[in-house]
């Protein structure tokens, strides 16, 4: 009973701060695209939650990050998608890319991962919901490859960084 | 960083609760997807277009549109590659470049897009993010929830803003000659400084009484003048709506 | 009567408090100042009960308050015996909103609707916030952030007050009436500070130090000798007819700040002292001289020659207000050497700062992570420096081993406080900011 409440606040923090990491990287930060125009961290930033905090923090985070970016940002109809397929983005790579058997082979194929999901679940969902046609939805395909795949590079990159100069980070997980 | 998009007003539907607010704004959306009549697709644009319209004024409006624009330009440009095999409509030189069944299915796409995506921007228009939260607790959004949204919304300007002043003094620190700012220990300079908040939070939670077993219970909200009628207004419109479907 | 005494050792280094003791009556008012790192941000929150459970360590003793062992209690059980104001505002900041800000303890208090809303009322007009009420917390000015979160204390109204460092940040004007506030209060109150202000004098009876982990009487620190360095050059920092404008809101009713600078001049190895209230732009003015913000309209010069605001990041260092924005890498030995300084430059900054390369940066507290600050720029050997409040969580002797520092090196330092004291110790001009124009003191 005491443990589970000394977990409670620990739990709201992690998600509450987390989320808003995603949501930043969403929103703020931007890197010119290799295939013209710009791409955002998100990816990078979702990533990192599910390497650092496993995958139900890393759903829970990676949804909630996007759909209140897109939410506060000035695009909420696409907050519920976006929160659906950055989620499961997040569990996914979390659950392959488990805490000690972080091999690389496991870390290519959870990027791997990031990338079919994201791209495949934002033309299906977008389609399936009727909320744009098929062709126009194949188009935006590559830009989300390519924002995925640096997404989850950089997102791996972030995690060895930030854990050598947060030494803690670690019991953070739960 | 804003992160509100509130415009302070005092037209009819800011004044509407929160509460039938949100409900009908759900079940607008839900019909969205059901409704397929030329009337019912011209109510589903046009209706949130006029409300966001009424209660903020034209200017706001299009700053919200704007940004849909693209995307339903996109879309009509998109019409010659719907449905070749229908019956041709517009044809340049004997090739057919608009079908009848093409036209209606993107129009169909853009009124459902645009009615759902106008909604939503009517109601974080109209409504303060603390107001909403509020509201969903009364639909039973379980208090953690609320909660963890609250702070979310606490740490994303925090952060934003923090991500520039790094970016800045990461700039102070270059030798002469180069210019910008390294992305990578910038970014991770924000991510080290936000995770290294997690367990301050957590402690602050508690301090101020997370936790604790005094805490009042939810406390049901006042209901406004009008509050049933409101209701009335809210039904009638979803009604006429499901019944042009 | 409170009876505290207590050991403490973090789980990643050094002891903290060995039998640190304590007595106070109730109502009793103790200041405590000793230098940053010493354990006093510590020490408020194995109060409160964050320490050892978000801070690991381990501790042992006990903190008796009316019959009670506090220490033996979790965090939310203490509410309302004991409530600290951290010494990092963000840190404690939970809500985008003022008035949730305040809402959130009362309602886990337990009280109604209209008891909590008449405490809201009380606190935000002794803090002079009413305006604030539906603001977004993170459009509040630093000094503003400090006085909701000293709202937020008044208004849970624990039995035990501690304010860590609570008193800087604030104007002059704030600073005198939280003085005169603490003065009336009935409760105990424990303050934390790194060095002596006037305005302590008035609402504490009683001052400590730590010593060695222990309590101990504090011997009254004379004024450090003001024998600054001299070592003038020819380099120089000119401004002429700046106008500097910033939005200070993105939303609300208060209007944007303007600033002119008619003429302002700096030379090599000159001190030159600003003071003003929070919110004259002060802040901005700093961020024009060391290009990180445009003016909009006037000239910068260097060495007599204009250059363009990009190019100024090279030649003013510019130490902003919250150390943690400047410090990204692991250890203090990554940050010195992420200068390009020789390895004898880095351990002889080490030696002149007391560092320990080893250290982690994020381990540090923060009057640690300023002085780090300061080495860094220090190395990076930039011939003008704009130091932004350092002298706020730095004891004197640091402060002044700093100042020394740089003016030894022919440094142009700007040197921007809150405190008359610090103006008066340094050498040189001083400027201040009135009615949006800055001029020379008389």
């Amino acid at each position: 009973m005491a443990g589970e409440k000394r977990k409670g606040a620990l739990r709201i923090s992690l998600i509450a701060i987390s989320a808003a990491i995603v949501a930043v990287f969403t929103l703020v930060i931007r890197i010119p695209s290799p295939i013209g125009g710009y791409i955002s961290l998100c990816d990078a930033a979702v990533s990192f939650a599910a390497y650092a905090f496993g995958p139900f923090t890393g759903f829970i985070a990676g949804g909630l990050g996007t759909a209140f970016a897109d939410l506060v940002g000035g695009y909420p109809q696409w907050a519920v998608i976006s929160f659906i397929v950055h989620g499961v983005e997040a569990l996914l790579m979390g659950l392959i890319v488990r805490k000690d058997s972080s091999s690389v082979v496991m870390r290519i194929v959870a990027a791997i991962v990031a990338v079919v999901i994201v791209s495949g679940g934002y033309l299906l969902l977008t389609t399936a919901f009727g909320l744009t046609v098929f062709s126009e939805a194949v188009l935006e395909v590559p830009a989300n490859i390519v924002q995925s795949a640096v997404g989850a590079v950089i997102g791996l990159v972030l995690y060895s960084g930030v854990r050598k100069a947060y030494r803690q980070l670690d019991d953070l997980r739960w | 960083m804003n992160v509100s998009s509130y415009v302070y007003g005092m037209s009819f539907y800011h004044r509407f609760d929160v509460r039938p607010k949100l409900f009908f704004s759900l079940v607008f959306i839900v019909e969205a997807f059901i409704v397929d009549s030329a009337v019912g697709l011209l109510l589903l644009f046009f209706l949130p277009m006029a409300l966001m319209i009424a209660s903020v004024g034209i200017r706001e409006w299009w700053v919200s549109f704007r940004r849909l624009l693209p995307l339903l330009v996109m879309l009509v440009l998109f019409i010659p590659l719907q449905a070749r095999d229908g019956m041709p409509i517009l044809s340049v030189g004997g090739v057919t470049v608009v079908t009848e069944e093409g036209l209606s299915l993107v129009l169909r796409i853009i009124s459902r897009l645009g009615g759902i995506s106008m909604a939503l921007m009517l109601l974080l228009l109209t409504e303060r993010n603390e107001e909403i939260i509020s509201g969903l607790r009364a639909f039973h959004l379980p208090y953690p929830a609320a909660l963890a949204s609250s702070m979310i919304l606490r740490f994303i300007p925090y952060l934003g803003e923090l991500f520039t002043e790094i970016r800045d003094s990461m700039s102070l620190r270059l030798e002469e000659g180069r210019r910008g700012y390294p992305m990578l220990p910038s970014i991770t300079a924000l991510v080290v400084a936000a995770i290294r908040m997690i367990p301050d939070t957590a402690a602050s939670l508690e301090e101020r009484g997370y936790g604790s077993a005094e805490r009042i219970g939810y406390e049901r909200r006042k209901r406004p003048n009008g509050y049933f009628i409101q209701w009335a207004i809210g039904a009638i419109i979803a009604l006429i709506l499901f019944l042009v479907r | 009567m409170a009876e505290l005494d207590i050991s403490f050792r973090y789980d990643s280094g050094e002891e903290v408090f060995s039998s640190f003791s304590l007595s106070m009556e109730k109502g009793e008012h103790v200041l405590i100042l000793s230098p940053p790192g010493s354990g006093k941000s510590t020490l408020a929150r194995i109060l409160t009960g964050s320490a050892p459970k978000y801070r690991r360590g381990s501790l042992s003793g006990s903190f008796i308050v009316d019959g009670v062992d506090v220490l033996g209690l979790d965090i939310p059980e203490r509410m309302r015996l004991i409530g600290r104001v951290s010494q990092d505002t963000d840190e404690m900041m939970l809500f985008s909103s003022v008035h949730e800000e305040l809402s959130f303890p009362l309602e886990n208090m337990g009280l109604g609707r209209a008891e909590r809303e008449e405490r809201i009322d009380g606190v935000l007009s002794l803090f002079g916030l009413e305006r604030y009420r539906d603001v977004s917390t993170s459009e509040l000015s630093g000094g503003e952030k400090r006085r909701l979160m000293l709202a937020v204390l008044f208004a849970i109204d624990p039995g035990i007050y501690i304010l860590d460092e609570s008193f800087d940040e604030l104007s002059p004007a704030w600073r005198k009436r939280l003085a005169s506030l603490v003065k009336g209060l009935d409760r105990t109150v424990i303050a934390l500070g790194s060095h002596e202000l006037a305005e302590y004098a008035e609402a504490f009876g009683r001052t400590v130090t730590i010593k060695e982990g222990r309590a101990a009487g504090y011997v009254g620190e004379p004024l450090p000798a003001s024998s600054f360095p001299v070592r003038m050059n020819d380099r120089s920092l000119e401004a002429e007819a700046l106008i500097i404008e910033r939005d200070h809101r993105s939303s609300g009713d208060l209007p944007s700040f303007m600033l002119s600078v008619l003429s302002f001049s700096i030379r090599g190895g000159e001190c030159v002292t600003l003071l003003g209230e929070n919110g004259t732009g002060k802040s901005s003015f700093s961020r024009v001289l060391s290009g990180l913000l445009k003016e909009r309209s006037g000239r910068v010069l260097f060495d007599g020659k204009e250059v363009s605001w990009r190019e100024r990041r090279h030649r003013v260092a510019y130490l902003m207000q919250n150390p943690y924005e400047e410090l990204f890498l692991p250890t203090v030995g990554d940050e010195l050497r992420s200068t390009k300084a020789s390895e004898e430059e880095v351990s002889e900054v080490c030696r002149l700062f007391s560092f320990d390369p080893d250290e982690y940066v994020q381990e540090m507290s923060y009057g640690r992570a300023k002085l780090l600050q300061a080495a860094l720029f220090y190395l990076l050997d930039r011939p003008f420096a704009i130091f932004d409040e350092l002298d706020s969580a730095l004891s004197s002797d640091d402060f002044v081993a700093v100042v020394s520092a740089y003016l030894g090196k022919g440094v142009g330092l700007l040197v921007i406080t809150h405190d008359l004291r610090v103006s008066e110790m340094l050498p040189g001009r001083k400027l201040s900011i009135r009615e949006g124009v800055l001029c020379e003191c008389q």
